[in-house]
């Protein structure tokens, strides 16, 4: 996710009409977030098909995101904009997808309205919700993908949302983002992409969670059960730290997206969902171990 | 306003309204909504901030505790002092001064 805010040109020329977009996407919808996208590059927008599948809906989009590429002649050739705002125009084509994909998730997060968003991954098995919460780095996409493939429901890689009212953690099936130092460890997982839409690609591997294992993938919201804060670290033997919940209640606050609402709120919500939840801290070198102590300690038989 | 380091046992601690509490296995997590600062108290301390409802003063809450619990009676007023002063600091009773950079 790029860290650094978007480049905008206020000079930028206007945009192609809408003659030139040949191509829609499928409508797609995430917690508060409704979107499609649009694009001249019929390539794109396929790949972009294939890679939100998990949040395809039925009816018309309420926002559109344009994906603009304006030929060879163009300094910034690839423009992305959402509504009518111009997000990020660059040279290269892998950041309009970035810029995409991180504008999503920024979107999720401000119209998760009166759902705490948690910066965390997270999976289900047996209808119970493990949380695997932490900051960039640590782990949590590459062990949520391991745990995927291991036969567990995916909720999300990046934003995990519960409902006050429910307390459950809602999903948000977002493509999963394996890092180039992860795909040694899921080489199975790397997706096959229309060469015509690979110059959008870099060296991240977008997963779409369809494509890791046969069978339903995604979760329905699901009630948190497990907590985990995984840390990767080269080398290290596998090992589960059993976490009082209020110490895990405040480290998943400081994990808390800012989507304004209440600080008050979140405490009472995040501290209802972990009233009957199991909390660890987790250390790993080994993905393969690091499942497979999971899936021990929570009784999965898999 | 009370600064921290001058209550004594006449006061009469409270928990300051937008002070939001969950309490998980018997230890409390409280949020200060002004500065959304939060503070982890174990299960002793957790204890006695239920009885700090402002109905009763500090060596009324000492003797009550050192009844409750057999202990004597000096160093639970001793200890119920300062956990009222360090909850004061931090911004969470009501009247009393939080001291700046301190949470409060």
């Amino acid at each position: 996710m790029p860290g650094t805010a978007p480049v905008v040109s206020p000079d930028a020329p206007p945009t192609a009409s809408s003659a030139a977009l040949a191509y829609t996407t499928r409508r797609f919808s995430a917690l508060g977030h409704d979107f499609a996208v649009r694009t001249n590059d019929e390539a794109l927008g396929r790949y972009l098909d294939d890679l939100f599948g998990c949040l395809a809906r039925a009816g018309q989009p309420s926002t559109h995101y344009t994906i603009l590429d304006r030929g060879a002649a163009s300094c910034k050739r690839f423009e992305l904009r959402f509504g009518g705002d111009l997000v990020v125009q660059s040279p290269v084509p892998p950041r309009v997808l970035e810029y995409l994909l991180w504008h999503v998730n920024r979107q999720v997060v401000a119209c998760a309205g009166d759902l705490v968003p948690i910066h965390a991954a997270a999976a289900a098995i047996d209808g119970g919700a493990l949380l695997l919460a932490g900051p960039a780095g640590s782990g949590k996409s590459t062990l949520v993908a391991g745990l995927v493939r291991r036969g567990f429901a995916y909720l999300t890689d990046e934003v995990a949302a519960i409902d006050p009212l429910s307390l459950l953690v809602r999903p948000f099936p977002r493509p999963l983002s394996i890092e180039a130092g992860s795909q040694g460890v899921l080489a199975d997982l790397e997706p096959v992409v229309d060469p015509d839409a690979a110059r959008y690609l870099s060296g991240t591997w977008h997963v779409n969670p369809h494509s890791i294992r046969a069978g339903d993938t995604v979760s329905p919201p699901a009630p948190v059960r497990w907590v985990m804060f995984p840390r990767y670290q080269r080398g290290a033997p596998t090992e589960l730290v059993p976490l009082g919940r209020a110490e895990a209640l405040i480290a998943l606050l400081d994990n808390c997206f800012d989507n304004g609402s209440e600080g008050a709120r979140r405490l009472i919500t995040v501290g209802q969902a972990l009233a009957e939840a199991r909390c660890w801290r987790l250390v790993t070198g080994d993905l393969d171990e690091a499942c497979e102590l999971v899936a021990r300690e929570l009784g999965m038989r898999a | 306003m009370i600064r921290p380091e001058s209550l004594d046992g006449s006061f009469e601690p409270q928990m300051k309204a937008g002070v939001a509490c969950v309490e998980l296995d018997g230890e409390a997590v409280l949020m200060n909504d002004s500065d959304s600062s939060l503070h982890h108290l174990d299960p002793v301390a957790t204890v006695v901030l239920t009885l700090f409802d402002g109905s009763a003063t500090i060596d009324e809450l000492a003797a009550e505790l050192s009844e409750g619990f057999g202990a004597d009676r000096d160093r639970v007023h001793a200890d119920v002092l300062a956990f009222a002063r360090r909850m004061g600091r931090l911004g969470l009773l009501e009247g009393v001064e939080a001291d700046e950079g301190d949470g409060g």
